[in-house]
């Protein structure tokens, strides 16, 4: 270039693209984006140098002058994600017995805002470890914790007469299956399923651990309220608030550590964990209500209500809750009670229906596809659906092809957080229905009782209506 | 429950690199790559007949559900027919087809189980220099399953079609062929010459 001014328009545009790109970057991934060393102090150095050159240029021309002001802008944004750090940081949250969801126990410094915390891989987290004899101990670690340290922090607390390089982590759940942890894998406490427990055993006992008995019964949450004594209309409009929480919380590269393996990037996804725990949660709650009601008029109210709730749940968008509730109903334990489906009124039948097509998987979930497709957000989408997407184009496609990132492969994976963007594009405002009494509708949607082990459930089912033959 | 359309859905399970999207695009589209195949629908779809009538085969992939049992059940629950594929060359993706044949079984039940088309499936029989399942392995754990068996290779085109067939001729509650009426077989035929070209 041979002239100077038209080489300085060129410097000059040059960097105000590196600026917007960078702005539109920040504003897209904030947190790990703030929570990196590396990439903070660029973001420093960049606005100080914008800065400069702002100085530079002086008044003379308006050139660089937005850039500064998007620098700045950046800036303050990550001041204030600091603040809130530092607000918040060293929470501890609490996994109670039975492998119930999480709840936060320490009070939020700043009560204006009651919104739901991000769990933070150095947030402490408090739980149980069990030995084969079903005794415990209590242990407080971090969330990001490897099972080699919970291991040792276990050992200590109890008495096993084996070396510790002898023992292992192992994952029991609700149906006796074992799922033993590597030493290096992290965040198990939220990682494990819906009513597991964690053991502490020795590796070559593994194969004799047995459930403790509140991972099998619905008892070990203390139930402050009847499910057929609330209003329907209010359970689905707090359980959607509830679940809308869980659902901001979780960040985008969550599911792509998910989908890749925690493992690859040592980062947690203790957020989605709990909201994916969500569904299932939903889902067996309904089945263990129903198989759990032993009278037949009040296990038809019971279906009844559930379907009415589903009809709640899709009129607010939370397609989760709406699938887990039509899963849960369509369940084998559920779907079996012929004489209880039979006197369920025809209007709640012929919903039923309607909704059954809705959740029909053919073709990739086309039904429901076309159905989102259409709707305006905010929304809560059915999210095993976007997880399976995901590990769908991760497991039947090369990250790398002769040597190549393969972009078809990344395309595909953006699309699908895009989804998950939109979903959330607007917060969600709900009008509030009539309340009788929040207080108890809130608790009881925030942990909801549920067996999860289908066998059980099935014979709880058989019990109920035994087959005829 | 009420069945809501005529589509015959055929849902395929197995571990990843086993061969099924080789398979059923073998099947469907007649062609087979070597190289990398980018999965990318899920669903595949044919025109066959059932009871005399023109129905819709759907072919489902069920890669990336695994860690979703709610979603799993939900497609056994929707499938009519089950395709249970692992690499005659891992005895690793024969046992990881075990967990999901222990849930079909849930799911459809002891009593309905009989009457459901199910095929295990040894991809790859081509590969013999690298194989660690053999044919006879392969049947014996199907007869413990109470299923059938057959050794198939995508890369070859050997028992593709017969698979189909095959499954198709074990659906007993309805008449189903993969010979549509004549148009849609003189169809099936052009594209077969055109993919040799
Ligand atoms: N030798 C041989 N290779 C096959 C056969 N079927 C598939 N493959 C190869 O195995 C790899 C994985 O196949 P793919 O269909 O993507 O497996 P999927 O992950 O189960 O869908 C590909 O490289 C295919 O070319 C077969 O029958 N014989
Ligand atoms: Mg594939």
């Amino acid at each position: 270039m041979e002239n100077p001014a038209q080489d300085r328009e060129y410097t000059i545009n040059c960097k105000r693209k590196v600026v917007q790109f960078v702005y539109r970057w920040v504003v897209t991934i904030r947190h790990p984006v703030f929570d990196d060393v590396i990439s903070m102090s660029f973001l420093e150095e960049l606005a100080s140098d914008v800065e400069a050159d702002c100085q530079l240029l002086g008044g003379k021309s308006q050139a660089l002058q937005e850039e500064a002001s998007l620098m700045h802008h950046i800036m303050s944004r990550l001041r204030r994600y600091q603040d809130e750090r530092s607000e918040t940081s060293g929470l501890k949250w609490k996994l109670p017995p039975g492998g119930q969801p999480i709840c936060l126990f320490s009070a939020i410094s700043n009560p204006s805002k009651n919104n739901r915390p991000i769990i933070r891989p150095n947030d402490d987290i408090i739980f149980r470890v069990y030995c084969a004899d079903h005794t415990f101990c209590t242990l407080r670690l971090p969330v990001n914790a490897t099972a080699e340290t919970i291991k040792v922090g276990a050992y200590e607390k109890c008495s096993l007469r084996h070396p510790v390089q002898d023992l292992r982590i192992v994952e029991v759940k609700s149906n006796g299956e074992r799922v033993p942890f590597r030493d290096s894998e992290h965040s198990i406490p939220t990682t494990v399923a819906l009513n597991s427990c964690i053991f502490l055993t020795p590796k070559d006992h593994m194969d004799a651990l047995t459930c403790v008995p509140e991972q099998e019964k619905s008892e070990g949450a203390e139930i402050s309220s009847d499910f057929d004594s609330l209003s329907t209309k209010e359970l689905a409009y707090h359980m959607t608030l509830f679940d809308w929480e869980l659902f901001w919380n979780v960040h985008e590269y969550e599911l792509i550590y998910l989908t890749f393996g925690r493992h690859r990037f040592q980062q947690i996804t203790s957020n989605l964990d709990i909201f994916l725990r969500r569904f299932n949660e939903i889902q067996y709650w309904v089945i263990t209500e129903i198989c759990m009601s032993q009278n037949i008029s009040k296990r038809t109210n019971i279906l009844k209500k559930m379907i009415k709730l589903a009809t709640y749940c899709k009129e607010y968008y939370n397609f989760n809750a709406f699938f887990a509730i039509l899963m849960g109903l369509s369940d084998v334990a559920v779907s079996r009670l012929s004489t209880t489906w039979d006197k369920l009124p025809s209007k709640s039948r012929k919903q039923f229906t309607e909704y059954e097509t809705l959740i029909d998987p053919s073709r990739n979930h086309r039904a429901y596809r076309i159905t989102v497709g259409k709707l305006p957000s905010p929304m809560i989408p059915f999210m095993p659906l976007l997880i399976k997407d995901m590990k769908f184009t991760h497991d039947g496609n090369k990250t790398h092809v002769d040597g190549l990132v393969n972009f078809e492969k990344m395309h595909m994976l953006a699309q699908t957080m895009r989804t998950l963007r939109y979903c959330r594009a607007r917060h969600l405002v709900l009008e509030p229905p009539v309340s009788k009494n929040e207080t108890d509708v809130k608790s009881y949607v925030s942990c909801l009782r549920c067996v999860n082990n289908e066998r059980t459930l099935m014979s709880m089912s058989q019990k109920l209506e035994p087959r005829r033959t | 429950m009420p069945e809501q359309s005529n589509d015959y859905r055929v849902v395929v399970f197995g571990a990843g690199g086993v061969g099924k999207s080789s398979l059923v695009l073998r099947f469907v589209k007649g062609t087979f790559r070597e190289s990398y195949i980018p999965t990318i629908e899920d669903t595949y779809r044919q025109v066959i007949s059932c009871n005399k009538n023109i129905c819709t085969l759907q072919i489902t992939d069920t890669t990336g559900s695994h860690q979703f049992p709610a979603m799993q059940r939900l497609s056994m629950s929707k499938g009519h027919a089950f395709i249970l594929v692992y690499s005659c060359t891992s005895r690793q993706s024969l046992e990881e087809l075990r967990p999901i044949w222990q849930v079909i079984k849930e799911t459809k039940g002891a009593a309905e189980l009989p009457s459901i088309p199910i095929m295990l499936v040894g991809n790859k029989c081509d590969e013999n220099e690298t194989r660690e399942v053999s044919a006879e392995e392969g049947d014996a754990e199907a007869r413990r399953w109470g299923c059938h068996f057959m050794e198939t290779s995508a890369k070859t085109n050997h028992n593709v079609k017969e698979l189909f067939q095959e499954l198709l001729n074990l659906e007993k509650n309805r008449n189903i062929s993969l010979q549509p009426e004549k148009k849609s077989m003189r169809g099936r035929k052009i594209r077969e010459k055109c993919a040799l070209m």
